[in-house]
């Protein structure tokens, strides 16, 4: 097994992953490369009638092919700020949008080998927006759980003991809002009765409490993950008050913790998967 | 019913628009510029995503539209929140404005309807190489591409191909120019940044636009390597309506409906000797140009395809 691992030194999934493989595999077996790595590499990126062919060589001297990965572990989160600082701001922000588009194509041309695909709206897995998920997640088989977003909260009241649900209107923590009084935007949903949250991976669903998952539940999981072409993706769900069917809240390609029973559950699937 | 959705001065918004009230298509209008009067509900429940639009007092349920044609634009470059002689734009109408338009955003990626088109779909246009991956799994050839910060690797390309250009790799709008040793530009600026270099594909430039199943090929005669520009060079530039071969027709509908578009923009270029090659397809197309210039009743098609449940 030669694992690449792509993201951040400071990412606790990438760093736990990499500190299991090279228990297992030996310390040859996990590579290690960053954003500002990337950034900092020769690049040759082929795209034609042989189909995508990429020479990167890192400023290290090691080069993509001399990695060899059987695996990626794509943990990228694309942060610009840390990329090209030392040029000047208008060209700062073009070549931050260009770098990003050269990423989306070489992971995409990279194939089966990365976990996760990339994106457009993520460069490890899909980033979706809360109704995005909701919608997707309804078609594979997951409930949404009730929610309420309005730009007036004149219009569209919120019942007693709701509780504010500010992922589904980002925006309407604007304090600018605040001058306008009663009629604001809002965001609301009742108050769950139960929580739990999933991983699934590839074909497999772990609660992260170890507690066992229904076979109905796991296998609009799974829907779910195939439906955004992720392998790796973590599901939280949530109960009504007396309505034991668990809803959908939201998911994650990108988890940014996996511990209790997923610890040693995705480090297994990596290495079965590579 | 349709909804349009944007500023209705523009364009292809304004054609679309036109061709509803000529065909007597209903439809409501969320004119952007008057955000202040409007407001947006969504709901999530049992039965999917469903809501409420308000335009003014008149409130339209989202179950209503059969629709949408999206043309909106960033609430920052609204008139209306610009500053005005000294005094600053209105920060709480600016922040609900956003808000909004946010929201907006997100009806149109989790409606039940027909949305023209869904936000989500539009994201492989942000890499032209990324996108060229799927242009070629649909069945179209592409020009051969080279990102490199490495000069002896865009030589060696060159000397390959015998003639290149060099454009952005993403979205961002560049002006398509050729590229030689003798003439340059210098290649010292590509260490700093991977720069998109392609091999150049002689040719007459046929744009095509697909809306559902339907498409309308228009042929582009001008001299210009970027047509977009060739006013400025000091070329004319003519739209002639054509047809395509059926296989290249059916390529683009297929490449259209792959990326998740019920509308596309797709450049492509016809060689000297019939081969057919795909350079973009643009998820949000200024229609209205080629239709203005080449006759295509592509409004029309648009605003039924919007009209129908199906």
């Amino acid at each position: 097994m030669r694992l690449l691992i792509l993201g951040s030194l400071f990412d606790s999934v990438a760093t736990t992953v990499a500190e299991q493989v090279r228990r297992r595999h030996g310390l040859s077996a996990v590579a290690h490369r960053t954003l500002e790595d990337l950034a900092a590499a020769r690049w040759s990126h082929r795209i034609g009638w042989a189909g995508v062919k990429t020479d990167l060589t890192f400023a290290d001297g090691s080069t993509f092919a001399g990695i060899a990965p059987t695996m990626i572990l794509n943990r990228l989160d694309y942060e610009p700020a840390l990329l090209f600082t030392r040029m000047r701001p208008i060209d700062r922000d073009y070549a931050r949008t260009e770098f990003f588009a050269l990423l989306l194509s070489w992971l995409s041309g990279l194939g089966r080998i990365v976990v996760n695909q990339v994106a457009p709206s993520g460069l490890s897995g899909p980033a979706l927006r809360p109704w995005q998920w909701i919608t997707i997640a309804r078609e594979a088989g997951l409930p949404a759980y009730p929610a309420t977003a309005s730009t007036s909260a004149r219009r569209t009241p919120a019942p007693a003991d709701v509780a504010p649900h500010a992922e589904l209107m980002p925006g309407a923590a604007a304090p600018a809002l605040g001058l306008l009084g009663y009629d604001r935007p809002l965001a609301y949903c009742p108050r769950p009765a139960g929580w739990r949250e999933l991983l699934v991976l590839e074909d497999r669903v772990i609660d992260r409490t170890g507690r066992p998952v229904d076979a109905a539940l796991a296998a609009a999981g799974i829907r779910l993950a195939r439906a955004v072409h992720a392998e790796i993706l973590t599901i939280e769900l949530a109960q009504l008050d007396s309505d034991p069917q668990w809803r959908f809240i939201g998911a994650n390609p990108r988890p940014a913790a996996i511990d209790g029973a997923w610890h040693d559950a995705l480090t297994t699937w990596l290495e079965q998967r590579a | 019913m349709i909804l349009f959705a944007g500023i209705p001065s523009e364009g292809p918004l304004q054609m679309a628009i036109e061709a509803a009230d000529r065909i007597g298509l209903p439809y409501v209008l969320f004119n952007q510029r008057h955000s202040a009067h409007v407001d947006l509900q969504l709901d999530a429940g049992d039965r999917g995503i469903a809501g409420a639009l308000w335009i003014g007092n008149a409130r339209h349920d989202l179950a209503d539209f059969t629709g949408v044609y999206a043309r909106t634009v960033e609430t920052e470059i609204l008139p209306e929140h610009q500053p005005r002689g000294r005094a600053a734009p209105d920060m709480a109408a600016f922040a609900r404005s956003r808000t909004l338009n946010e929201l907006f955003t997100d009806l149109l990626d989790a409606a039940d309807m027909r949305v023209v088109n869904r936000p989500s779909a539009m994201g492989s246009n942000l890499s032209k190489p990324y996108q060229a991956q799927m242009v070629q799994r649909a069945g179209l050839l592409t020009p051969e591409t080279l990102v490199s910060n490495q000069p002896e690797a865009v030589r060696r390309f060159h000397a390959e191909q015998g003639r290149i250009i060099y454009k952005s790799i993403s979205a961002v709008r560049s002006i398509v120019k050729a590229w030689c040793p003798s003439t340059g530009p210098d290649l010292t600026a590509i260490t700093k940044l991977p720069t998109q270099f392609q091999g150049f594909v002689p040719g007459v430039n046929i744009r095509v636009h697909v809306v559902g199943a339907t498409l309308f090929a228009t042929e582009i005669v001008s001299e210009a390597i970027d047509y977009r520009y060739g006013e400025r060079e000091g070329h004319d530039t003519r739209m002639v309506p054509v047809d395509l071969p059926p296989d290249i027709a059916d390529a683009c509908i297929r490449l259209t409906a792959d990326l998740g578009l019920w509308l596309s923009g797709i450049d492509l270029k016809r060689t000297p000797d019939g081969a057919w090659y795909c350079f973009e397809v643009n998820p949000s197309p200024a229609y209205s140009y080629f239709e203005e210039h080449g006759g295509q009743p592509i409004a029309e098609a648009l605003v039924r395809l919007l009209a129908r449940r199906d």
